[in-house]
């Protein structure tokens, strides 16, 4: 059988011969990360039969691609920057208010790059303390960040795309603002 | 969405909610590798976009300096006149590149919401909210106010109409054109005297001077800017060559050219005087 993917308005359509499937792109960072795993386990199984697989599945999670925490980390920087071009309210609304876990698995995705600044910039002093605190007890991992914290996260935001309250831009683009600097 | 990958039978098998799908070991790997690459550049717009639409707005953009040479009276009647232009991302764009018109926008605005007659928002106030609220305005919104505006100029009245051609022909001349005349210029200001050339320097600024030295390293003019650094001292010229940069806008490498042509045909005089 045969799969291709392809992004169709800022949703993954996975397609054969005979149906489509949408999903959402933190979805297809799940899938990315289940798929990870799955190679992981095969990888670690030692009655695995097909030796030059396991030396294929390897070389692709370890050197060919990226590894899915890096895709995460570029994934939620674009989005943090296209965030950025949205209205003030909108801002607040979506990064300001959010829940105290979902600031910090942004804080951890985005930890040393560019974006950190602009999250920073968006947050009051007390709740970056508390971020501060949190990602030093806290173990994260990539599952539960993914799973338990973004996900509701992103549902929101993709909630507002489809009822059109939202664009997202591509950060990369040419913009301008009204007010003076 | 329920999600889960199952590796049983020397298959992967793939459930996303209801769907299922089976895949094999290399499949399951180009499919990896797809969704890695996508979600790498998730919001990119395709190769090519954003200058398609800088090339647009260089196109247009003459529009928005025929209005700023436009006295208040005439531009507020315009204004008032073309509400369905939606002149707020205009502002945006004028905000650095032409300011004065980008503040007498505000203030037509402003002062008609103050009026309450709704035209633009319900209060200045709402208006004052509205910029500072602004999710930033793209390039593209800006493209179709202008070419609205365009479209309610088209046959305004003569005085605009000879405005904007006179606006377009400045603006809209394609640079490249304007840098093959200018490296023929500045070439055969290299190929003059070093005395002769002098002459000429000694009467232009030294913001002029500046520019003359980016127009030189914008077009590799060599023959010119070899001659610069024999007839300036040696701190002087490196002084200008690291601090000016290699790029000039089209309006000033014009009003260069008009200067140093007008500089040379006075050199001319002066040598045909001195030959009498």
């Amino acid at each position: 059988m045969s799969l291709t993917l392809q992004v169709n308005e800022k949703k993954l359509v996975l397609q054969d011969e005979t149906l489509a499937l949408q999903f959402n792109l933190h979805e297809g960072l799940q899938l990315l990360n289940k798929i990870d795993k799955a190679l992981i386990n095969l990888i670690d199984n030692t009655d695995l039969k097909g030796k030059d697989f396991k030396n294929e599945a390897l070389a692709s999670i370890k050197t060919r691609s990226l590894n899915t925490l890096e895709v995460a980390q570029s994934f939620y920087c674009s989005l943090l920057e296209s965030l950025m071009l949205l209205g003030t309210r909108d801002r607040q609304l979506l990064i300001g208010d959010a829940p105290l876990m979902v600031l910090t698995c942004l804080m951890y995705l985005v930890k040393g790059k560019p974006a950190e600044q602009l999250l920073r910039d968006n947050l009051s002093q007390r709740n970056l303390n508390k971020i501060e605190e949190e990602l030093s007890y806290f173990d994260l991992n990539l599952n539960t960040i993914l799973d338990d914290f973004l996900l509701p996260f992103f549902n929101n935001l993709n909630n507002r795309l489809a009822e059109k309250q939202l664009t997202l831009q591509d950060p990369q683009g040419i913009y301008f603002k009204a007010t003076a600097f | 969405m329920d999600i889960s990958v199952r590796f049983t039978n020397n298959n992967f098998e793939l459930s996303l909610d209801a769907c299922k799908a089976k895949l094999n070991a290399s499949e399951m790997l180009l499919l990896r590798e797809n969704l890695s690459k996508e979600l790498l550049k998730p919001l990119k717009k395709t190769a090519g976009f954003w200058e398609e639409q800088q090339t647009q707005l260089d196109e247009l953009k003459y529009i928005a300096f025929a209005l700023a040479e436009l006295d208040e009276k005439s531009l507020e009647n315009i204004v008032i006149g073309n509400v369905w232009c939606e002149w707020v991302p205009l502002l945006a764009f004028t905000r650095l590149t032409l300011p004065k018109l980008a503040n007498s926008l505000q203030s037509i605005i402003e002062n008609r919401s103050h009026k309450k007659n709704y035209l633009f928002f319900a209060n200045p106030e709402a208006f004052m909210d509205q910029l500072h609220l602004e999710p930033a305005i793209s390039i593209t919104d800006v493209i179709t106010t202008l070419t609205k505006i365009q479209e309610a100029l088209s046959d305004y009245s003569p005085e605009i109409t000879n405005l904007l051609t006179q606006q377009k022909t400045i603006h809209t001349k394609i640079q490249p054109a304007i840098n093959d005349k200018a490296f023929s210029f500045l070439d055969y200001l290299g190929g003059l005297p070093a005395s002769n050339l002098k002459i000429i320097l000694k009467q232009i600024s030294r913001e002029e001077l500046a520019l003359l030295f980016s127009t030189c390293k914008m077009l590799k003019a060599m023959k010119l800017f070899n001659q610069l650094k024999i007839i300036f001292p040696e701190k002087l010229f490196q002084q200008f060559e690291n601090n000016c940069p290699a790029k000039v806008e089209e309006h000033q490498v014009r009003s260069l050219l008009t200067k140093l042509n007008s500089e040379l045909k006075n050199l001319k005089e002066l040598l045909n005087n001195r030959s009498k």
